[in-house]
């Protein structure tokens, strides 16, 4: 590395403007020792792969990434930038800057400091965009139209792929590493910016990208307060939309799909659906299909009615079908069922069995729809649901996922007790938001609400139906899962009531039954567990 | 001033930008080649029709509020202006001439915009050259240099008298009469400008049009005839400093140490400033007491207190020189004219009456 040497790092597309910016750097008085170098790159994919280039090709300690339109009139630059990178503290050094950047991140959208000749075409002249005292003031965040650094670090060319906000990306990289970001005080401007007017086409999509990354964790933390506070806010769904475009698209889209769920608003809706919508023409992206939950019935009417109610009133209509298999109830759920217009009804004519009825559901569900084993004695709290999908495509190794309850085995079960229903629900509503650590890798889930990818699935088999009518089924179906590589987690953000064996007690009690089953259990697995 | 309760700063309305950001991308930003391609064939056509119809174009409110922050259609909305300037006053060529298609326009103002930044910031060796050339080369027209200034270039008064001097220089007669008039009008009170152009009227003859000019300028009284042009250089340092020219205030200071100008000149050119504000003349006080030029500070100070009779810092400035003069009688009476002295000018009042019965018993 030189450290007398300042190399001048410009991405062109325009000849006449490389030239005309040239003409200014040759203008420049160089200390005495001091050599200069100008780079140009042609035909960047991004402003941060362009400058990545110029910087690794580069010796000098000191780089000035330059717009091609930006032209230098301070005779004494170089001077003046090196007498501000005395300090050793300081990273980066911009024209204009923002000494806080807002919640949203467009820099011109807070308080900025920093001098500018502009050329705003009907009108040009030198603005002084905010006064400094000092000899500088230090920044969240500078301009890009000239950003000049003493250090070099790596321009985030995997996060921006256009050619905005790749500046206050650099910026956040400085911060972060320890340095200082500054804008100096210019007794007389430094330069031009013969920029015309801004070209926003692509620049609130990096805006996402930018606040996804940089602002992830505040925001995420405060999406969940915000959640806790109104479990149904559509904008925080936005929002932890934008959170995950970073990280999981498949995440990002099912959050997307639950904002346009609660949405109120026409226009808002339209909104969403464009994001959902950009992100289905990702290339390579997995877009999780809809769900089709599947119930089995039997002879629970009304609790099977609640059970399908809270279906509804909890999921987007388009996010899942409902299959329930009837096991010949005769309490009058049957011909109920049958009245419905959103439910695919197979009626049993005898009780197959839980497992038998189960693998009838899936056979009869949508090709290509993940599937939900739901148990008919449940009530679905808002949001339990949105947050097992989450689960599922936290990354492509997760095979299965189970909810949280107030009954249930396999210490899926929550600490709280309540004294009624409407408690319950309440508690889901609290519960059901992002959490810092959602997940428990298990070794099997308990069937009374699990959601199973489709290919996980296919590629395991159903319900091995040896078990009889209605035990073990789903551990069983666990240890095939983790057999095939899948990891299947336990969603303590996923809380559904459940009220417990409902079906079973109304068929057979069955402690002596419970017992058979186990070493039936144990005998077709090899004692593997 | 922006107050910060102004700025869109929260997510909501960043998403609501980005909502009309895309439903104008949508509605109007795919059809701009479109009407580019319109102008090209309206422009190859080169008929005062065609030429009509892109008027027209760019006459039409509502469409071009859709298109007037792109930046080809600003520079042709510029471009536009300047020929209607032009075919109104029958000028031949006109900047339509200079080419065909709206990329061959764009390119020629884009060049002269260029030519006239590296001139006003003194950059390259060839620019001056290179400025007369393009003048002569695409026939510059008084118009287009107008809307140039007023405009692309980022400092006019420094660019205009810059502009002055070469145009005098190569005997750009027309072009040099045009700078003035623009002096005169966008940046008005610089006598020797006014005295100028009533020159260049009288000499062509048009007396009541000079008259018009020389009125402006207030009478130089008899004793200062002799140093008109002193005067005359005096108050365009004003001038400059009334327009925040950089460094103009410490230019008025270089010439009264230079030039020795004597009090009568420096009471005439602040007696007719327009100039209200006292910081203007505070500013130039303070300069003029660090040049320990007392008096010169005390009369600048007087033209202050014209404007802001009874304004403390001013009084409080008058009475330190008055002090420093040894006229303790003087100080006391300016500070008495402060209306609801502050703690530190009571204490500056105490101090001076101590002085002064120090002084009357010894």
């Amino acid at each position: 590395m030189d450290d007398k040497k300042i190399c001048f790092i410009a991405c062109v597309n325009n000849d006449k403007y490389e030239q005309e910016m040239l003409k200014y750097i040759n203008h420049l008085e160089v200390p005495e020792n001091y050599t200069v170098e100008c780079m140009s790159i042609r035909g960047a994919k991004s402003m941060a792969a362009g400058y990545n280039e110029g910087m690794q090709s580069s010796d000098a300690k000191y780089k000035v990434y330059l717009h091609q339109d930006v032209f230098i009139v301070n005779p004494h630059f170089i001077r003046d930038m090196l007498h501000i990178f005395a300090d050793e503290t300081i990273g980066m050094i911009g024209m204009v800057g923002a000494p806080k950047m807002p919640e949203n991140a467009i820099m011109w959208n807070a308080p900025r400091v920093g001098k500018i000749y502009y050329s705003a075409i009907y009108e040009s002249k030198e603005s002084e965009i905010g006064r400094i005292e000092g000899t500088y003031c230090e920044v969240e965040a500078i301009d890009g139209l000239l950003m000049a650094t003493q250090y070099d670090l790596t321009w985030r060319e995997d996060l921006f792929h256009n050619w905005d906000f790749y500046d206050a990306s650099q910026s956040q990289e400085f911060i972060r590493k320890g340095y200082k970001v500054v804008v100096p005080n210019q007794e007389q401007t430094w330069c031009i910016h013969d920029d015309g007017f801004y070209n926003l086409k692509s620049y609130y999509s990096s805006r996402k990208i930018f606040n996804a990354y940089y602002r992830g964790e505040s925001t995420f933390r405060e999406i969940a307060e915000g959640l806790k506070q109104d479990c149904r806010n559509y904008r925080l769904y936005v929002k932890l939309g934008d959170y995950y475009r970073m990280r999981n698209i498949s995440q990002a889209y099912l959050c997307y799909e639950n904002a346009e769920f609660y949405c109120d608003s026409d226009e808002d809706r339209r909104q969403i659906r464009r994001q959902m919508e950009e992100l289905r023409r990702q290339d390579g992206v997995k877009i999780p299909p809809p769900i089709s939950v599947v119930v089995v019935s039997y002879n629970c009417n009304a609790m099977m009615q609640d059970c399908i109610r809270s279906i509804r009133s909890t999921n987007p209509q388009s996010a899942y079908e409902l299959v329930i298999v009837d096991n010949a109830s005769d309490d009058g759920i049957a011909e109920w069922l049958k009245r419905q217009d959103d439910i695919v009804l197979i009626r049993n004519q005898e009780n197959k069995g839980f497992g038998f009825a189960c693998n009838q559901g899936v056979e009869a569900s949508k090709q290509g729809h993940d599937i939900f084993f739901l148990n008919n004695d449940t009530l679905v709290t808002a949001n339990a649901v949105f947050w097992l999908r989450m689960g599922l495509y936290e990354s492509e190794k997760v095979g299965a996922v189970g909810s949280a309850s107030n009954f249930v085995g396999n210490e899926q079960h929550i600490e709280e007790c309540f004294h009624s229903v409407a408690e319950y629900l309440e508690f889901g509503e609290k519960n059901n938001i992002p959490h810092e650590n959602p997940y428990e890798k298990k070794v099997w889930l308990s069937g009374f609400a699990l959601l199973v990818k489709r290919k996980a699935l296919e590629e395991t088999g159903l319900f091995d139906l040896r078990f009889g009518k209605g035990f073990y089924e789903d551990d069983d179906l666990g240890v095939r899962l983790r057999y095939a590589g899948y990891h299947l987690l336990f969603c303590r953000n996923s809380f559904i009531v459940h009220f417990g064996s409902q079906s079973f007690r109304k068929d057979a009690s069955g402690s002596a039954k419970k017992w058979r089953k186990t070493v039936r259990f144990f005998r077709i697995n090899g004692g593997l567990i | 001033m922006i107050e910060e309760k102004d700025y869109k700063s929260t997510e909501q309305e960043a998403l609501a930008e980005e909502q009309r950001e895309r439903e104008w991308q949508e509605t109007w930003g795919k059809d701009i080649n479109l009407y580019l391609a319109k102008i090209d064939g309206l422009l190859a056509e080169g008929s005062s029709e065609s030429r009509m119809k892109i008027k027209d174009m760019f006459g039409d409110r509502e469409f071009f509020e859709h298109y007037k922050q792109v930046d080809a259609f600003a520079i042709m909305f510029v471009i536009m202006s300047i020929y209607e300037l032009e075919d109104a006053r029958g000028v031949s060529p006109t900047i339509l001439e200079q080419a065909d298609t709206v990329e061959g326009l764009l390119d020629v103002f884009f060049q002269f915009k260029m030519i006239l930044y590296r001139l006003d910031f003194n950059v390259g060796r060839e620019t001056r050259a290179e400025f007369l050339s393009f003048l002569k080369e695409h026939s510059v027209s008084t118009n287009w240099m107008g809307v140039m200034l007023t405009t692309s270039v980022l400092r006019p008064l420094t660019m205009a008298l810059k502009l002055e001097k070469i145009f005098d220089d190569e005997g750009l007669q027309q072009l040099w009469l045009s700078i003035l008039l623009f002096l005169q009008e966008y940046l008005p009170g610089n006598y020797r400008v006014t005295a100028r152009i009533a020159a260049i009227y009288r000499e062509n003859g048009q007396t009541v049009a000079a008259e018009g000019y020389q009125k402006r300028i207030p009478e130089i009284p008899d004793e200062l005839q002799a140093q008109k042009e002193l005067v005359f250089e005096c108050q365009e340092l004003l001038w400059k400093m009334q327009y925040k020219e950089a460094g103009a205030d410490r230019s008025i200071v270089k010439f009264i140490k230079q030039q020795e100008a004597d009090n009568a000149l420096w009471e005439f050119v602040l007696e007719h400033c327009v100039v209200q504000e006292k910081e203007y003349y505070l500013r130039m006080a303070e300069l003029l007491l660090d040049a320990e030029e007392a008096e010169k500070a005390e009369i600048a100070l007087k033209r202050s207190l014209q404007s802001a009779p009874g304004d403390e810092i001013t009084l409080c400035l008058l009475a330190e020189v008055a002090v420093k003069s040894g006229n303790i009688d003087n100080a006391l009476a300016y500070l008495s004219q402060i209306e609801n002295p502050s703690e530190l000018a009571v204490k500056f009042q105490k101090t001076c009456m101590e002085l002064k019965e120090r002084r009357q018993y010894g």
